[in-house]
């Protein structure tokens, strides 16, 4: 193979914070995949897409001290949920008794026919020793039990009946250290609602439900490891910690352990006791959330007793496990498992847990779920201070190779100083859509990809890392491996996919931060200053950040939004803001941030829209702010009431090419195409698709919220049969049904240009394209889009009314 | 440990076998007659050829669109499994492309194959080929 052949990237990372200003610090984790050492250079961003039909790669170097040659670390990636609950003697047990109900979702294999192996329901169990005593689900999908002394000398038992996928149990085991007796039993409990199968599941009864007595001689011996739940200790102690931000409950760090025997489904009132108690005194501890109320006799018996739903309120985001029993031995959630999950009493009569906390007592952990991967830090850059705003990164390079398997960016972006802007024009970056996006994997994962597409997958170094990564955590476009959608996402992690030079498999070209780049370039090249500013800055400050500018931009794919951000948008357009939107299905899906961790969004897929998975029952609302996730649209805020245009089509395939509209030679809109000849088609080239019009295309509808006295600029046509109608718009599928008709039979197949005057001298101007962007480097920037772009900036620019 | 199994009952649905049955159907009636024959195979190979990853549209022409018949046969040929199927690795930037085979799960390595092309529509030919080739062997069609 010769030498200058990539493979699988060789380094990447992460940084702690995404939005600075200068003064500020960033910290860098790096992970060198074989402990090399690496260059790492601090470099301005401009154009990212390498296309050598475009204006090519540009960055610049900036000198900084962080710049130098750094020793490499391996810095492996610790995915999958659990609660921890820190070692305590009082769980050094002799005599136990262990329950729960649970759900598993893959007893034996996960979704795509991958073997799990064993996973821990409760444990007090240390996989490297095989000590300690733990509730697990075996390799052939049974309830058992492990005991254990050290070494070889641990028992396992089981009920020897299979625990069925999508199906509530209640699941005991006990041991009695004075006989020796082991009980173990899991028996089902279904009902109408509850699961995701009906009663005739079972049928026979006995092929599931099970309950076996065995004797053992050996009793457990104590270890140093944590309490978990859904996983055990393979390493009592890591030396990584948990402690502020969305930990703030915890008054010191805590450290969590290496963790395996990880599960994957819901669990529901777990219980340790420190005797072997009675089928009938389980039952009697599991038939109430909380054991407060119990007889003395038996709450005595009690080492713990978590309520999932104990601190359930407005929302169900705290990392904090309410125990209930006497000793208040709370957990920790780590890796962000999902809370206010429907529960084994679900009823369907509550469709929040804000309205029923007790029906939705559950979480459901997932072996692939990633919070924060918590690396030791690597560098720390302090921006300094006469640092234009904009968009940088942290180039690294393994022994200073420039192959792009030796070679990675890590994003960051510097707003400009405190003391105001430094611009009249701000870019906002869509880092909430970026997360929703992240490590999607779905090059690897995915067969429908092929078909959105229209094409093979190129598979680039990142991704081949991504893939043996299982996704660093994944993003909201995947499924977890049991077949559930990934509903949160994390920045404190490798993001592969934002990254420059990136080729996206959702794109013929580029996608998101790297197809935002086409902006950025072209702003500097028709000589703009511009504010580069971050969604989660507008998150935390709101209009009032937005108001320092004359015009504020959007990238090409504000997708995800949070409620905030949309107040925000709102107030600016309303008090006078001139607002250009350089995108298609911008603000379509409800994405919030976590109340104490902004590097963190969630994102529900409701049963309605155009969606990579769907809710299940039940699980509509947000856990981080307990509202109704899903569409805009379906909370009222569908986005032309924002834009003046509405998601209609997507084809991610090649595109197409704008027409002129009668509006556009009115004397209120003629300005906007000065140089643009009527007939002339706009946008016939480009270098996302080959044209203007792409990817996904919103139009105008004044049933949906376009305002009135809007004016359609332009819009977009011949669009391929690749383009495929948004699912919320088609209540049937028939053929010849317009609104579900493809490019070639559905006249909403298109991208509409609209432009509209709001109170206080402001405006909207809306592209309905995301393709738009990637036009505006042809033909050395002299092109009709440019033109009609750099007429409406320097018409926006201009103070006093629109024409 | 004992080596009980806990299989299902292993019935025809359980096995999925209506899909099946009925993606059989659709191959044999809709593609079939159309793969058997040697001259209007070539034809939609060649279609293929001239646009592998299909192409912009420009003003006064057409969008491009595939013919019916190698529309349906393109997407069932994508739609396959993901364990072992074929994708494009970028192994130099803009200049060499090779053919690798998925692992068809997270966590698995992909294949890298020695078979190099130099642009990503000459990949995506070559991997349209190895499918077809694999249906027309399945339904024993020489070719």
């Amino acid at each position: 193979m010769a030498m200058n052949q990539q493979m699988m990237l060789q380094i990447t990372g992460y940084t702690d914070r995404c939005s600075v200003r200068p003064g500020d610090e960033v910290t860098f984790y790096v992970h060198s995949e074989l402990d090399a050492a690496y260059q790492a250079d601090i470099v301005r961003l401009i154009h990212g897409d390498t296309n050598p039909e475009g204006p090519g790669f540009k960055e610049k170097v900036i000198r900084t001290a962080a710049n130098g040659r750094y020793r490499g670390r391996h810095q492996p990636i610790y995915a999958g949920s659990y609660v921890l609950t820190p070692s305590d003697r009082r769980f050094d047990l002799q005599s136990f008794t262990l329950c729960a109900y649970i759900y598993p979702t893959t007893p034996v294999l996960d979704t795509e026919g991958v073997a799990v192996g064993a996973q821990a329901i409760l444990s007090k169990w240390d996989a490297k020793t095989n000590t300690g005593y733990g509730l697990f689900i075996n390799e052939r999908g049974e309830l058992s039990l492990r005991i254990g002394r050290g070494r070889g000398n641990f028992v396992e038992y089981s009920t020897r009946k299979p625990l069925f996928r999508k199906v509530w149990y209640q699941v005991a085991a006990s041991y009695d250290a004075a006989s020796g007796e082991v009980r173990i039993w899991q028996t089902p409990h279904v009902t109408i609602t509850n699961g995701g199968h009906g009663m005739s599941m079972l049928h026979p009864l006995d092929e599931t439900s099970g309950s076996t007595r065995y004797r053992s001689t050996l009793a457990p011996r104590a270890n140093a490891a944590p309490f978990l739940l859904a996983a055990s200790s393979l390493q009592a102690a890591s030396g990584r910690y948990v402690y502020g931000a969305h930990y703030r409950q915890l008054p010191d760090p805590v450290e969590i352990p290496v963790h395996t025997h990880k599960y994957n489904g819901k669990i529901e009132r777990p219980r340790v006791a420190n005797c072997a108690l009675s089928a009938a005194q389980v039952e009697l501890l599991l038939a109430n959330a909380s054991v407060q109320q119990l007889p003395g006799e038996l709450r005595a018996a009690i080492v713990a007793a978590w309520d999932f739903s104990a601190n359930i309120a407005d929302n169900a985001a705290s990392t904090h496990i309410v125990d209930t029993g006497p000793h208040g031995l709370h957990g920790i959630c780590v890796n962000l498992p999902v809370r206010g999950a429907t529960g084994f009493n679900w009823s369907s009569d509550y469709m929040s847990f804000r309205h029923a906390p007790q029906e939705y007592g559950a979480i459901h952990f997932h072996d692939e779920s990633v919070d924060d991967a918590r690396w030791a830090p690597s560098f720390t850059l302090k921006v300094p201070a006469s640092l234009p705003s904009g968009v940088y990164a942290a180039r690294l390079r393994v022994n200073g190779e420039t192959t792009a398997d030796c070679e990675d960016y890590i994003p960051f972006f510097v707003r400009p100083p405190a003391d105001g802007p430094t611009a009249k024009i701000a870019f906002v970056v869509a880092m909430h859509s970026y997360l929703a996006y992240a490590n999607d994997n779905l090059s690897v994962n995915s067969v429908i990809a092929q078909l959105l597409t229209g094409q093979v997958p190129l598979l680039q170094p990142g991704d081949l890392l991504l893939n043996k990564e299982k996704g660093y955590g994944l993003g909201t476009y995947t499924s977890y491996r049991d077949g559930w959608g990934v509903n949160i996402s994390s920045r404190l992690r490798p993001i592969l996919n934002m990254r420059p030079k990136y080729v996206h498999v959702l794109s013929p070209s580029v996608w998101q931060f790297n197809a935002d780049l086409h902006l950025i370039d072209w702003l500097y090249a028709m000589g703009y200053d511009v504010d580069v500013i971050v969604d989660e800055d507008v998150q935390r400050e709101g209009v009032s950040l937005l108001n320092q500018y004359r015009i504020v931009l959007t990238g090409h794919h504000p997708e995800y939004s949070s409620e905030q951000q949309m107040q925000a948008y709102h107030d600016y357009q309303q008090q006078g803001g001139r607002f250009m939107y350089l995108a298609a299905n911008g603000f379509y899906w409800i994405c919030q941030p976590h109340p104490d961790n902004p590097n963190i969004v969630e994102v529900r897929k409701g049963d309605n829209g155009t969606r990579a998975w769907t809710v299940s029952p039940g699980e509509y609302c947000n856990a981080f702010d307990g509202k109704h996730g899903g569409l805009w649209r379906v909370r009222g805020r569908v986005m032309s009431k924002l834009l003046g245009v509405t998601f209609t089509s997507f084809g991610l395939t090649y595109s197409s090419y704008y027409r002129r509209a009668p509006d556009s030679e009115l004397p209120e809109c003629k300005w906007m195409f000065k140089g643009i000849t009527r007939d002339e088609p706009i946008g016939n080239f480009g270098l996302v698709g080959g044209g203007a019009a792409g990817l996904e295309l919103d139009r105008y509808d004044l049933e949906l919220g376009t305002p009135h006295r809007a004016y359609l600029l332009a819009h977009s046509e011949g669009h391929s049969d690749m383009f495929v109608s948004v699912t919320e718009e088609s209540t049937f599928n028939a053929r010849g049904i317009i609104p579900g008709g493809l490019g070639d039979s559905n006249p909403r197949t298109r991208a509409d240009i609209v432009y509209y005057k709001t109170p206080n001298d402001g405006a909207v101007l809306s592209v309905g394209s995301m393709a738009w962007c990637g036009s505006l480097s042809h033909n050395g920037y002299d092109n009709n889009v440019s033109r009609l772009m750099k007429n409406a900036i320097d018409g926006f620019l201009k103070p006093g009314a629109l024409p | 440990m004992a080596t009980r199994r806990n299989t299902g009952p292993g019935t025809a649905l359980s096995r999925d076998y209506g899909y099946t049955a009925v993606d059989d159907y659709d191959i044999r009636t809709y593609l079939l007659p159309a793969l058997r024959d040697a001259e209007q195979r070539a034809a939609l190979i060649a279609e293929h050829r001239a646009h592998p990853r299909g192409a912009a549209t420009q003003p006064d022409a057409a969008p491009c669109s595939p013919s019916p018949v190698l529309k349906r046969l393109i997407d069932r040929l994508r739609v396959v499994p993901q364990a072992g199927k074929h994708t494009i690795v970028e192994t130099m930037p803009w200049a060499e492309y090779a053919i690798g085979i998925l692992p068809g799960q997270r966590g698995g390595v992909v294949k890298i194959t020695k078979e190099r092309y130099r642009t990503r529509e000459d990949a995506e030919h070559a991997i349209f080929l190895k499918r077809l080739h694999a249906l027309l062997d399945q339904y024993g069609i020489g070719y």
